[in-house]
């Protein structure tokens, strides 16, 4: 009797077991495909057909190094693509383990909203995954190798997250804080824009977006000016120069704070930023541990300059650029109401925009040689 | 060891299973469906919408007072008599029906979307209430305990979120009120969806242990404030994080509060989440199943409440089968719980009207 309960219970479980497992499709880790870096670009046929194209930089792993292959398909859209693509590779393409997402410059001129939208939809990407948009085309880009590096991707991966070490760069240039700032009120989103020389990789500048569209790229020396009015809390080195011989620089943490007002209509918006630091290299002023005096002048000249150098930048960016990249929009929705139909990007730049800068050096180091 | 007695719960229990009858899955995708109409404000909505339940436990605790002994069906019966009260409480299950039918599409919708892409909607439908029928079948005391251990599970779920406050901004909730009044109150109608699952305590408070009926006002209370908390607090953590825009684009908002944590080796901590999430909505799928069973079993004695369990499996494979993608799903549950709510309020206010008017026949059958 016994024995017949044990074939019953054996019955059953093999068959909820193989009931469960039918139709399921698995795979081995050796059936994948991993991506390091996913490259998008977007050309006009002569027909004026726009053909999308994605490089898929892809891990290949051999006994003794790991290395990457490049696979490049073009399609009207991302799905065909995508379709294309399977026709070429010999495995099954895991989605949401890639380090960064590059777009081409004509990619990104065109818009990003379709791409964005794949990967919105999709459960298994990972909205930490980095963005960026490069020069030229972004198969060229995966193509260079770095020495040392498996691919291009790891290198840019490292390139971006390391960039808010200076430059005031922020670490917000995730998949997240695309879709966060492309929809949301009175924002606008910005990435690194990415250069290669001699096979080495550099941020050049920053690609400011309206809506989804890439209108311009501000080049490197000014990117500063950029990521300090419209970040906070972000670090980068201010120097202050008389000539090659002597000069101070100064390791800031910068602080902005907005403030939004309305007048007749108009708005009118003050940026306060607070930057304090330490010294890094000084030879303008030797021992200014023990000259008070000096030092209150040296953080006004400093301030002074910024200043000046920061309001000459708004300028450009009313006159040229005519986005509002310092969303600053965003600042007088939450203050004067959301939904309303303004649009921001007109508003702000047609509005007075005020800069106050205050420095402080905070510490001096372990000694003045 | 103590023996479980059947249906005798603690007043602890009580305030649990109220608890885990409402938090499921609504609360995923409650910052999106308020965000459409009342935008920064959307917290707010969620707040007020608290209003409903503490309706319903204010006619509990009235109701409570006058029969503490008879739950809503048996009252209904005294007072329509038997059989009009029979086919009046089988209405009533209308209601428990239809967001029985809302959760478990829901918790499936999103294990699939999530979790098990690779199984199918039969398969799912299939283990999911198994766990249910199993759960119901334990009887009254045992879903009391699992409440109880799942209430103390909630916190990690509440607890991961707060990472999100390092990268949200105030500029995202203000203007506070700026969306109006009108707006707001528009916003926590639809709140209401969200907060069904309360009915229950109109069913179970007989269950208290004699004992503990003094503190039944106390769980009421305690458990719907709980509720109003937790819903306000996820509502405004997925605004402060993300702005109210994006929040309506995304179908399950709450999972994006996720994405602000970053940590080595983890590649998303969407798993971890729904992990915990998964164990808290089958309970919430097998308190709500034994209720629904509950009162269909109330409709004539000769019912058992483990049969009706059953034959309640077949009859909810079948319907989930038909409404089981979120599209359906939706349209499903704006076509119909808007009426059973309404008929529930209008069927508990009535009765505790008329025990109130009727006076000094407290012991009597009506």
């Amino acid at each position: 009797m016994k024995i017949y309960k044990l074939y019953i219970y054996l019955v059953v479980v093999i068959f909820t077991f193989s009931f469960f497992i039918s139709g399921v499709k698995r795979y081995a880790v050796e059936q994948l495909a991993i991506d390091s870096a996913i490259g998008y670009d977007l050309e006009k046929s002569v027909e004026g057909i726009e053909i999308r194209s994605s490089t898929a930089s892809r891990y290949l792993v051999t006994e003794k190094q790991v290395k990457s292959i490049n696979v490049t398909t073009r399609g009207e859209t991302i799905p065909k693509l995508r379709e294309e693509r399977q026709r070429r590779m010999d495995k099954k393409i895991l989605l949401g383990l890639e380090k960064v997402y590059v777009i081409g410059e004509n990619y990104a001129k065109h818009g990003i909203r379709d791409l964005l939208d794949v990967y919105f939809r999709n459960p298994d990407v990972r909205d930490a995954t980095l963005l960026c948009v490069c020069e030229g085309k972004a198969e060229d880009i995966l193509k260079i190798q770095v020495e040392g590096y498996p691919s291009a991707g790891d290198y840019i991966e490292g390139l971006l997250r390391y960039a808010n070490e200076m430059n005031f760069f922020t670490e917000n240039y995730m998949l997240i804080d695309a879709y966060v700032r492309l929809e949301e009120e009175g924002r606008n989103l910005v990435l690194p824009y990415i250069t290669a020389k001699d096979n080495i990789f550099e941020i050049s500048g920053m690609a400011v977006f309206k809506d989804d569209k890439m209108i311009t790229v501000i080049p490197s020396p000014k990117l500063k000016y950029l990521n300090l009015l419209r970040e906070t809390n972000v670090s980068g080195i201010i120097t202050l120069q008389k000539d090659s011989d002597k000069h101070i620089g100064l390791f800031a943490i910068s602080k902005r704070k907005v403030k939004c007002y309305k007048e007749n209509d108009k708005y009118k918006f003050i940026i306060n930023l607070n930057l304090s630091g330490p010294i890094v290299a000084n030879d303008y002023e030797p021992l200014m541990i023990d000259k008070p005096g000096k030092k209150k002048e040296i953080e006004a000249k400093i301030a002074k300059n910024l200043k000046k150098e920061l309001e000459g930048f708004i300028k450009e960016l009313k006159t040229e650029h005519k986005v509002d990249a310092l969303e600053l929009g965003r600042i007088a929705a939450a203050k004067y109401g959301r939904d309303t139909g303004v649009d921001w990007n007109e508003v702000v730049m047609n509005s007075e925009i005020k800069v106050n800068v205050s420095f402080r050096i905070n510490r001096f180091g372990r000694g003045d040689l | 060891m103590k023996t479980v007695g059947k249906d005798e719960i603690t007043y602890q229990e009580y305030t649990y299973i109220i608890v885990g009858a409402i938090f499921g899955v609504g609360i995923l995708a409650l910052p999106n469906r308020l965000a459409e109409v009342s935008r920064q404000d959307a917290w707010i909505s969620a707040a007020v919408g608290g209003i409903y339940p503490l309706y319903i436990a204010l006619l509990t605790i009235l109701i409570t007072k006058k029969f503490p002994n008879d739950n809503i069906l048996s009252i209904s019966k005294k007072v329509f008599g038997n059989f009009f009260g029979s086919i009046l409480n089988l209405l009533f299950s209308a209601h428990f029906f239809v967001n029985l039918i809302g959760i478990t599409t829901g918790a499936m919708s999103l294990s699939i979307l999530y979790i098990v892409s690779f199984l199918s909607v039969f398969k799912i439908s299939i283990v999911v209430l198994i766990l249910a029928v199993y759960g119901s079948l334990l009887g009254l005391k045992v879903i009391g305990r699992v409440n109880e251990f799942m209430y103390y599970l909630k916190f990690i779920l509440l607890l991961i979120p707060l990472v999100a406050l390092k990268d949200g901004s105030m500029l995202n909730v203000s203007p506070i009120f700026g969306s109006g009044i009108k707006k707001i109150i528009d916003g926590s109608v639809r709140s209401i969806f969200a907060y069904s699952g309360v009915e229950v305590m109109l069913l179970f408070y007989p269950n208290v242990k004699d004992k503990d009926k003094v503190f039944i006002n106390k769980a009421t209370l305690k458990s719907v404030f709980v509720m109003i908390v937790i819903y306000t607090y996820f509502t405004f953590l997925t605004i402060y994080f993300v702005g109210p825009t994006i929040v309506t684009r995304s179908y399950f908002a709450v999972m994006l509060l996720n994405e602000a944590i970053n940590l080595p080796f983890i590649n998303s901590f969407r798993f971890f989440f729904m992990f915990i999430w998964i164990m808290i909505v089958f309970k919430t799928i097998i308190t709500n199943y034994y209720s629904c069973s509950y009162i269909i079993s109330n409709f004539s004695k000769k019912l058992d409440i483990r049969k009706i369990c059953l034959l309640l499996f077949f009859l909810m494979i079948f319907a989930i089968n038909i409404v089981h993608d979120e599209a359906a799903r939706r349209a499903f549950l704006n076509k119909t719980i808007n009426y059973t709510l309404v008929y529930n309020l209008i069927y508990v206010t009535i009765i505790t009207i008329i025990i109130y008017f009727k006076k000094g026949d407290k012991n009597e059958n009506l």
